[in-house]
């Protein structure tokens, strides 16, 4: 559905993404996530064509975004920073909505705000952060779009909107068969409902995998040896960080396989358990910060 | 339907998930999204659990995809792997525009990869056992007593 290929944007003197391929199947959820300035930003606004790439082709459906409302009408985008006209009321940019999306369907909007609750005689400088933030979502999901694109949906929400809001999400990709694009860095927000993943850091795609793929490959494995470890242990392909601690090693791999565990047991093991590691411990990993700050989180 | 959903946090800091549905099977999930076992593998084995211990019963309806990804805040398509997972099993089964069922003569089946795997971890438990100065007696005792505890089903 969403095909970025091979994208790279400057702004200013800055190269802030590099060559960045990345696909998006139908009816998904895709998460993007990486540390603050990473290029979230920049990568969904040449999704949302908002930016002209430099260089490669952002398509949606097909179809290049830029410059193209006939694609644009299908995006539903809600930024990070909402505030475009402060003077307008809140049920005048809901009439301007209705008039920009022929798809837009103000029974829907309806039906939001009953979990929303936004007042409609508001003046959108009147709302808060979360307030505004509610609003966005409940406009963007009104006019039904095939893709939605999220940049930091959930910043601002209080627990129970936000959990209301994720439900929301999860409905329209079940009943309307919508692909969602969303960044974050709520890690755990994101590890419970995205099918794919990808970190970016630094204007570059540094894992794509899915979620299980993730839980497959990425592991950390606490070890006691019967005596030393292995000389080189730290240099193995497979170990991306490793941590002692008493006599207790802790190993990072980002490649688990089979033959990984085999060859450490060869290493004349006393113990060997594989620790749970959360989406946000995987995320230090896989980007290399682990690596270089030499840091294993226990 | 009565439905009740409750998350909770528990001492290692992880967020669970456990719902209840209520209109003859109840189910009890448990969803770790922390753990390193991928959510739909928990969906499978603890429905497997929930049918093992007679919480759902031949008959039984399953929440729908849809209802099953709400209460648990996740991804509606990791619903659909782990039910289309509990199919292939033929622990559940899927009729067209009534729903989901647990299958009226569900057989776990014992094939030779799930075999391996029960017998590796056995083996686990028998080496840390070991260590831990339990003797053989000790622990056939324990098995014996969560097979009580689980209605010897």
């Amino acid at each position: 559905m969403i095909e970025i290929n091979e994208v790279t944007k400057i702004l200013g003197d800055r190269e802030v993404l590099k060559n960045i391929t990345l696909g998006v199947t139908k009816g998904t959820i895709f998460g993007l996530i990486g540390e603050n300035g990473a290029g979230k930003t920049t990568l969904i606004k040449c999704l949302t064509g908002i930016y002209l790439p430099d260089q490669g082709r952002v398509r949606i459906g097909e179809q290049e975004v830029f410059d193209n409302p006939a694609v644009k009408a299908r995006i539903g985008y809600v930024a990070d920073q909402n505030h475009c006209f402060p003077g307008m009321k809140v049920k005048e940019l809901i009439r301007f909505y209705r008039l920009s999306y022929s798809s837009f369907s103000e029974e829907r909007f309806q039906s939001l705000n009953q979990v929303f609750q936004l007042d409609l005689n508001k003046r959108l400088k009147q709302l808060s952060k979360g307030m505004k933030m509610r609003l966005a979502l409940g406009l963007n999901l009104s006019i039904q779009p095939e893709v939605l694109v999220l940049d930091e949906p959930t910043s601002g929400l209080d627990p129970i909107v936000k959990r209301e809001v994720t439900n929301l999400l999860l409905q329209e990709v079940e009943e309307r068969d919508t692909t969602i694009f969303i960044s974050s860095h709520h890690l755990s927000d994101l590890e419970r409902i995205c099918d794919n993943i990808a970190i970016i850091q630094e204007g570059q795609i540094q894992y794509v995998n899915s979620l299980e793929g993730m839980k497959r490959n990425i592991k950390k494995l606490q070890v006691v040896f019967q005596e030393e470890p292995p000389q080189d242990l730290k240099d193995w392909p497979e170990v991306l960080a490793m941590e002692k601690l008493g006599r207790v090693h802790y190993l990072i791999t980002k490649e688990y396989s089979r033959e990984f565990e085999e060859k450490l047991k060869g290493c004349r093991l006393m113990f060997l358990e594989e620790v749970d590691l959360s989406l946000e411990d995987m995320f230090i990993y896989a980007a290399g910060e682990g690596l270089k700050n030499g840091k294993v989180l226990v | 339907m009565y439905i009740k959903c409750t998350s909770s946090t528990n001492t290692r800091g992880t967020h669970n998930t456990i719902a209840r549905f209520g209109d003859g099977g109840d189910i009890l999930l448990n969803i770790d999204a922390r753990s390193s076992k991928p959510i739909y593998e928990q969906i499978v084995e603890q429905v497997k659990e929930n049918i093992m211990k007679g919480i759902l019963q031949p008959g039984d309806r399953l929440p729908s995809v849809r209802e099953m990804s709400t209460l648990l805040t996740i991804n509606p398509n990791t619903v659909s792997k782990a039910y289309q997972e509990l199919e292939r099993e033929k622990a559940i089964e899927t009729i067209r525009g009534k729903g989901t069922f647990v299958t009226q003569n569900y057989q776990p089946k014992k094939d030779e990869d799930k075999l391996q795997e029960v017998r590796d971890l056995l083996k686990k438990v028998v080496i840390e056992s070991h260590y831990m100065g339990l003797g053989q007696a000790e622990i056939i005792a324990m098995l014996e007593d969560i097979y009580q505890e689980l209605g010897e089903r």
